[in-house]
């Protein structure tokens, strides 16, 4: 069910009429937001909720298991054996095809010929977001950094709990599983900006990403030949925006929609295209992921504890897997590597070189931010190219080396590219140390007031039928 | 719905892209009924078989599966697959959609309808619902007049030399109903320059499609495709019919020119043995005036299917029309 649609409407309102009806019991509450939560990926594809019975109930039981027993060999037994659970359906569901294809690959550069049966697989919706969700649980149990959750009702609901289930943020058993300990209802302040962030989530998806930006993305991406320097850089910006706007619009809904209903869920955005390199900007943007990584595999990696060589070995090696996280494609895992690179060089120059004084001036900053959304923009032609020939012609395009390219972008699809992309980054850079409800809460409430009756205006004159969110993929 | 994104050349040649939820929902129908008729085709079946007129006369309302600007063979394939289906089928072939490629992009949109019909996801299903329902209640932005896509696509600025232009379509054009009838709106019927504006339109299309007509194998091979579709659909005790709807002026020629007949339609009746109507040998089918040269009025439009049904009645064929009521003069 898309945030977007209005099968969502309907069902967000009758969430919000049982969790607010008077008398129910807090239990009665939480079954209602556990089976609404069921009933919202049921309507992507029924059958696929199955995989969230077993990741539920792999994990708690595991979870319980590995909490009390101590011998080192029966606890690595069930630490592996919820990976298995978790990682195998991810494994079958997400990279079967991918695996298969390259099996076929390598033996054919054997040699050996071999055609097998296209596997016809359907990746469940959300699924790579809800693994990694259940197996911070287990690792966090496996570490003794959290105990077990004895309630399976609040851990079914800590793994299905519908606004942040299918595009995160990824939320740690300790950000989650206390607040359905007590009753929680939203205060009418709460309620009221949990609202006004789902009106801005959805203007940022249904304006911003898929009526301004979509089609020149699509336009660029899609084209069989090399294009004009202007069109490929114009389609490439384009996406760097609607990406933005489409993945940080769904978060800020599961925000607004959890703020809604009295919960809380952490930033998974904070104004990525205003970072600084490399380290600032995965503290910026899909923060929830990229503290994933760090805390479950760059850290138990070795980190940088272990000399410098092993430090670039692990930073590399966690961003590649970052990219292979996002899709079961050789262009995902370049994407990844490009990003280890450039943090593996910001590492270098940082140990290597001196800042002047003069780099630290606001100009200087403002120009380094600009070369890091620059870079960040050759990693997006690999993320959204569907193969390396499409990539390798759209970065020949972009740099020029292409004098015949084609022309295909309507004058005024330049314009309100290029138009957004700035008051995009000129807002990022503006908002880079402040926080959206804190501007707007502190705005007098008529600017607030017509800031929102604008969004929503814009979200109803946009009339877009639904698009699925970019994110849902992974 | 309007075209994704800003249009461009290749974003689709029809006045009304179908709304896939729309067309789902009347896919569904086929299977509900015992022994429904189906058409399928493009815009020109849309357009010019009143589904009214059609129940009144025959007592049974089609189901209208024809999609604007896409071929029929998807749909087609489709059918002859689903051995549910055992109803009258009746094929509306325009030259430039049907004598096609099976890798045109009129067959891969129309590929994309049927399979989007597969795999509708409840919440998918839902909100098309919840939308018709709403549409029917409430006063809303028309999406293919008044939405900020439509308002951008209307916004014509100068383009550097050498992007391709897509046409800008009337405004005003058209209008469907949940049912997937199309009727062109009156502002349209009332503006010869709408009307001039739409024929410049199919020009421009035309100019673009420098291709040849499909022939030889690829030709044979559509050809066998269909016979086997209709056999499929016919052994199972349904009924297949074609039907070339009107057009005029200067289509028509272009038409004529690209799609001579007896290289196209006359061959598809031979190779696949089914009866056709093509709207030249009728003396009631002709004489039609297209507004835009490609598809009826909404008068016309009835007119056309009293016509119609009254020449099958004729052809002695009663499967196809279910009530015994005269069609009105």
């Amino acid at each position: 069910m898309l945030f977007n649609s209005l099968s969502f409407i309907l069902l967000f309102i009758l969430v919000l009429v049982l969790h607010y009806l008077p008398r129910l019991p807090w239990k009665i509450k939480k079954t209602n937001l556990l089976l609404a939560s069921y009933l919202f990926y049921a309507a992507w594809n029924p059958p696929f909720v199955i995989l969230l019975w077993i990741s539920t109930l792999i994990d708690f039981f595991v979870g319980r298991r590995l909490y009390y027993v101590h011998g080192v060999a029966m606890r690595r037994l069930l630490l592996g054996l919820s990976l298995l659970g978790n990682l195998g359906l991810l494994a079958f569901f997400k990279y079967g095809g991918f695996l298969l294809d390259n099996f076929v690959q390598l033996l054919a550069l054997g040699g050996i010929s071999y055609t097998p049966a296209k596997p016809d697989i359907i990746l469940p919706v959300g699924i790579s977001f809800y693994t990694f969700q259940t197996l911070s649980y287990t690792l966090d149990i496996y570490r003794r950094n959290t105990t077990p959750e004895k309630n399976l009702l609040d851990f079914a609901l800590y793994v299905t709990f519908f606004p942040q289930l299918v595009a995160g943020p990824i939320v740690r058993p300790d950000g989650l599983l206390p607040q359905f300990k007590e009753p929680k209802r939203a205060g009418l302040n709460q309620f009221f900006w949990g609202l006004f962030l789902l009106t801005l989530g959805l203007f940022m998806k249904i304006v911003l990403a898929d009526v301004i930006m979509a089609g020149p993305s699509d336009q660029v991406f899609g084209a069989p030949q090399a294009l004009n320097s202007l069109d490929a850089w114009v389609g490439v910006l384009a996406f760097s925006g609607q990406i933005f706007f489409d993945f940080a619009g769904y978060s800020t809904c599961a925000i607004g929609v959890a703020a809604c209903l009295g919960f809380y869920l952490p930033d998974n955005f904070r104004y990525p295209y205003a970072a600084v390199g490399f380290s600032d900007f995965w503290q910026r943007w899909h923060i929830s992921l990229s503290s994933w990584l760090r805390d479950y595999l760059y850290i138990p990696l070795g980190g940088n504890r272990k000399g410098p060589r092993l430090t670039y070995a692990n930073l590399l090696f966690t961003m590649l897997i970052g990219g292979l996280w996002h899709g079961a494609a050789w262009t995902f895992v370049v994407w990844g590597g490009l990003h280890g690179l450039y943090l593996m060089a910001e590492r270098l120059l940082r140990g290597a070189v001196q800042a002047p004084p003069w780099l630290k001036t606001g100009l200087a900053q403002f120009g380094l931010g600009l070369f890091t959304f620059f870079l960040v923009n050759i990693t997006w032609v690999f993320f959204r190219a569907q193969d390396f020939s499409t990539a390798w012609r759209l970065l020949q395009s972009m740099f020029g080396f292409a004098p015949e390219g084609a022309k295909i972008l309507y004058t005024l699809s330049i314009l309100l590219v290029l138009t957004v992309v700035v008051l995009m980054v000129a807002a990022h850079w503006i908002m880079r140390r402040r926080s959206v409800l804190g501007v707007a809460s502190q705005s007098p409430y008529w600017a607030t007031g017509i800031g929102w009756a604008g969004m929503l205006l814009l979200i109803l004159w946009a009339q877009k039928t639904s698009e699925s969110f970019i994110y849902f993929q992974f | 719905m309007a075209g994704s994104g800003i249009a461009a050349p290749g974003d689709g040649r029809s006045p009304i892209p179908p709304s896939k939820g729309g067309w789902a929902q009347e896919r569904r129908k086929v299977s509900e009924q015992a022994l429904p008729t189906v058409i399928i085709g493009s815009s020109r079946v849309q357009f010019g078989i009143d589904l009214d007129t059609w129940e009144e006369v025959s007592g049974q309302r089609p189901i209208q599966l024809a999609m604007g600007g896409r071929s029929a063979l998807p749909v087609l394939d489709d059918l002859a697959r689903d051995e549910h289906f055992r109803g009258r089928l009746l094929i509306g072939v325009t030259p430039d959609l049907f004598f096609v490629r099976n890798t045109d992009r009129s067959v891969l949109e129309a590929g994309d309808v049927v399979a989007y019909s597969k795999e509708q996801s409840p919440s998918q299903r839902l909100s098309h619902w919840l939308g018709a329902a709403l549409d029917s209640r409430l006063v809303s932005l028309e999406e293919d007049g008044l939405s900020m896509q439509s308002f951008m696509d209307r916004l014509v600025l100068p383009n550097r030399q050498g992007v391709p232009e897509f046409p800008v379509w009337p405004y005003q054009f058209s209008r469907g109903t949940a049912d997937r009838q199309e009727k062109m709106l009156q502002a349209f019927l009332n503006s010869p320059a709408y009307q001039q504006q739409m024929i410049g339109v199919w020009a421009e299309f035309s100019a673009w499609e420098v291709q040849p007509m499909i022939s030889g194998d690829t030709l044979q091979q559509l050809l066998e495709s269909v016979r086997l579709a209709c056999d499929r659909i016919e052994k199972r005790g349904g009924e297949v019919l074609f039907v070339r709807m009107p057009s005029t002026g200067s289509y028509l020629q272009r038409e004529k020119e690209k799609y001579p007949r007896e290289h196209s339609w006359d061959l598809l009746l031979a190779h696949t043995g089914r009866r056709g109507y093509y709207f030249a040998d009728y003396p009631s089918l002709a004489g039609f005036d297209c507004p835009e040269e490609s598809h009826l009025s909404p008068e016309d439009a009835k007119t056309f299917t009293r016509n119609l049904l009254e020449i099958m009645r004729s052809d002695r064929r009663p499967p196809l029309i279910i009530a015994s009521h005269p069609p009105t003069p």
